[in-house]
């Protein structure tokens, strides 16, 4: 009897550890992943936080943009004993009123980034009030020191989750090379969900730092004189772009009104534009020294030929076109000194309609200048089979068509290197650890040959001596450049209330190392580039030769026999 | 009770001699005990320095993290301060300005201006 109880319990025992062992196997082997997998979701969560971005850096080393290393701090709802404590503890901390930190920790869910961006010392004191509920994961934040200075350049910064996104700008365009690589933590909690450590599996990498050809120095005096002459003359806006016309290196690109990048929406998004390379306007009598240039080309003016511009005005195709020059025959080169619209209206007529719209497109209008930043304006030039009878006159004043001032500023450096379009360079190089990639430089193309660039120059510097520009002389250096005052496009016409001042020039001749274009928009006290644009064209300048340390240059030798660009007509 | 007399060992023939086994025995002991204690040391001594050395490189790691972070809040501070257009309204409130082209003078390495 006894045996066969033993025999039934032993059986029993041994089925039992048959299922157990079964069980085992089931749960060990054959179920193995899944399980694996329920263990890891409960113990462990995956945390991604993006590498620190690379740094914006001027050519002179000032800091335009760079990341900061901050925390985000989450908090466990669940884990917190008192929240309403909490709350009012954490609140001062953070900043923030403690009903909002209590609606927070209210709202629901288990996991809660009570701030972010919030520094180590904040992170720390806030942890110290709850070490079990509290977690501090890292985070960074983008600082601009240099405030609004090319803020239209560099860009801002927007946020999704942890990671921080380029929205405007530099920071846009170059966004992938500045991100880096992300680093991957592990987030381990224990059986009641508590997290015991935050542990480090990959480490990112942090972004290339970008290195502009900008000067810090240059850019802010760029700024001060547009937002001085925006004052003064009640403009809606202005931009100035200075290059140097040897290799294409954009040295000032400055746009106002700007904004400061670090609160960019409290500004309006029309500030956001970075407007010497984003707007087109109309160019006015800047392209008149290149329509010169193509007359020249295409042999169709004589030596020593002078125009009569005695009318003060010219009739194109029924209309009248307007010239505000004192009465007299000019020479090429007094209708370029002076501006004679009638003069530059009698050039143009002699040109071939496709040859002319050859020669604008060959100093790169209607297309983009390649330099490497977001929704660059291409501006307009018409077709040749969409010209009216007015519009070789009309383009050769610098009307129906629209340039950017970084695509004026490439035809100008054409004429002061020589005849050669650059392509314009605002990033130097990206550099992060070893790793360099160079931003390469090279030209365009040659749109005229050496002779004709000369012959061009001296026209402007003439401009500048006794022609229209000479509120653009700077004491000490020679000048060279043209006035352009545009009346606007507005509903499919031009007005007289709506104009653009524009001054093209560069300095110091004979070699000269920077070009310099100012476009003031809408001005309301006075319209007149002569006295809008070339003044400030002139402060800028002074500020160009000195930081870039020009020396003066001996006066301009006076050619023997000089003869005048003018003749009166009694 | 009957106490019957017992003849008790006696150990009064019994010479005591020394033992001379004892020396090698003790010294082979000693000199594997050595053994063991060398081998242990060459092994363990460098892993507890192994560990020691982690534990300081840490440790390092950690500060240098801390230092590079604060050198980087630094260098921000330090490009706030010497924003060009910062010092520019500081210079001219202190009654300063950018010369005139007309006023500069450009030295040659010779002496001549």
């Amino acid at each position: 009897m006894n045996r066969r109880r033993l025999v039934v319990v032993a059986g029993l025992l041994a089925a039992a550890e048959l299922v157990l062992g079964l069980r085992v196997v089931q749960v060990m082997v054959l179920d193995h992943d899944r399980f694996d997998r329920l263990a890891r979701r409960q113990q462990q969560r995956g945390l991604t936080v993006p590498g620190l971005r690379g740094e914006i850096r001027s050519a002179d080393g000032y800091v335009l943009a760079a990341s900061v290393e901050r925390v985000a701090i989450e908090v466990d709802t669940q884990l917190l004993s008192y929240p309403d404590l909490f709350a009012r503890a954490a609140a001062p901390i953070v900043g923030l009123k403690p009903a909002a930190v209590s609606r927070r920790l209210r709202g629901g869910r288990r996991s809660v980034w009570l701030v972010q961006r919030a520094t180590r010392e904040v992170g720390l004191a806030v942890h110290r009030l709850a070490p079990g509920a509290v977690v501090l994961v890292p985070d960074s934040e983008r600082v601009y020191p240099l405030h609004g200075l090319a803020a239209p350049v560099v860009g801002f910064t927007g946020r999704e989750a942890l990671r921080t996104v380029g929205r405007a700008g530099l920071e846009h365009f170059y966004d992938a090379l500045l991100s880096g690589e992300p680093s991957r933590y592990l987030a381990v909690r224990d059986a009641v969900q508590r997290q015991i450590r935050l542990q480090r599996v990959r480490s990112g990498r942090a972004g290339f730092d970008l290195e502009l050809t900008l000067n810090a120095c240059l850019q802010a005096a760029c700024e001060r004189q547009l937002r001085a002459t925006v004052k003064e003359f009640g403009a809606r806006s202005a931009s100035a772009v200075v290059l140097d016309p040897n290799d294409g290196r954009v040295l000032a690109l400055a746009s106002v009104p700007g904004f400061d990048p670090g609160a960019a929406g409290r500004t309006s998004p029309k500030n956001w534009r970075l407007r010497p390379a984003q707007d087109a306007y109309e160019p006015g009598s800047t392209v008149k020294p290149l329509v010169a240039a193509a007359a020249l080309a295409a042999g169709v003016l004589r030596s020593g030929e002078r125009f009569e511009c005695r009318g003060r005005g010219i009739t194109v195709a029924g209309h009248w076109i307007r010239d505000h020059v004192e009465p007299a025959e000019y020479t090429l080169d007094g209708v370029i000194a002076h501006s004679s619209n009638a003069g530059m209206v009698m050039i143009a007529s002699r040109l071939q309609p496709r040859f002319f719209a050859r020669t604008l497109s060959a100093f790169g209008f209607g297309e983009r200048t390649g330099i490497g930043f977001p929704a660059e304006a291409d501006g307009l030039v018409p077709p040749v089979d969409r010209w009216s009878q007015l519009s070789e006159a009309s383009l050769a004043l610098g009307q129906e068509l629209t340039v950017s001032p970084l695509q004026l500023a490439l035809a100008y450096a054409s004429i002061a290197n020589g005849g050669w379009l650059p392509r314009p360079k605002l990033v130097l190089r990206a550099t992060g650890g070893r790793e360099t990639s160079a931003m390469e430089a090279n030209w365009r193309r040659r749109v005229m040959d050496e002779k004709l660039a000369a012959r061009i120059r001296g026209m402007l510097e003439l401009v500048v001596r006794e022609g229209t520009g000479q509120e653009a002389a700077v004491p000490g250096y020679r000048v060279a450049g043209k006035t352009g005052t545009a009346q606007r496009a507005r509903d499919g016409g031009f007005d007289h209330s709506h104009y653009v001042s524009w001054f093209a020039g560069f300095l110091p001749l004979p070699h000269p190392r920077a070009v310099i274009v100012v476009a003031v928009v809408e001005p309301k006290k006075d319209y007149w580039a002569s006295s809008v644009a070339a003044p400030c064209f002139r402060r800028i300048a002074a500020a160009t030769v000195r930081l870039l340390k020009l020396p003066p240059q001996p006066p301009a030798p006076q050619a023997r026999g000089a003869v005048s660009t003018r003749e009166k007509i009694s | 009770m009957i106490e019957l007399p017992i003849e008790r060992p006696s150990n009064q023939f019994l010479v005591r001699e020394r033992d001379h086994r004892w020396l090698p025995a003790l010294a082979a002991t000693l000199m594997l005990a050595m053994l063991l204690g060398s081998l242990l040391f060459l092994v363990g001594w460098p892993r507890l320095q192994a560990t020691s050395i982690h534990y300081d490189l840490i440790r390092l790691r950690a500060q240098v993290e801390e230092l590079e972070r604060q050198h980087r809040e630094l260098e921000v501070t330090v490009e706030r301060a010497r924003s060009p257009e910062l010092l520019a309204r500081r210079a001219q409130r202190l009654g300063l300005q950018p010369p005139d082209p007309s006023q500069l003078r450009v030295v040659l390495p010779g002496g001549g201006s």
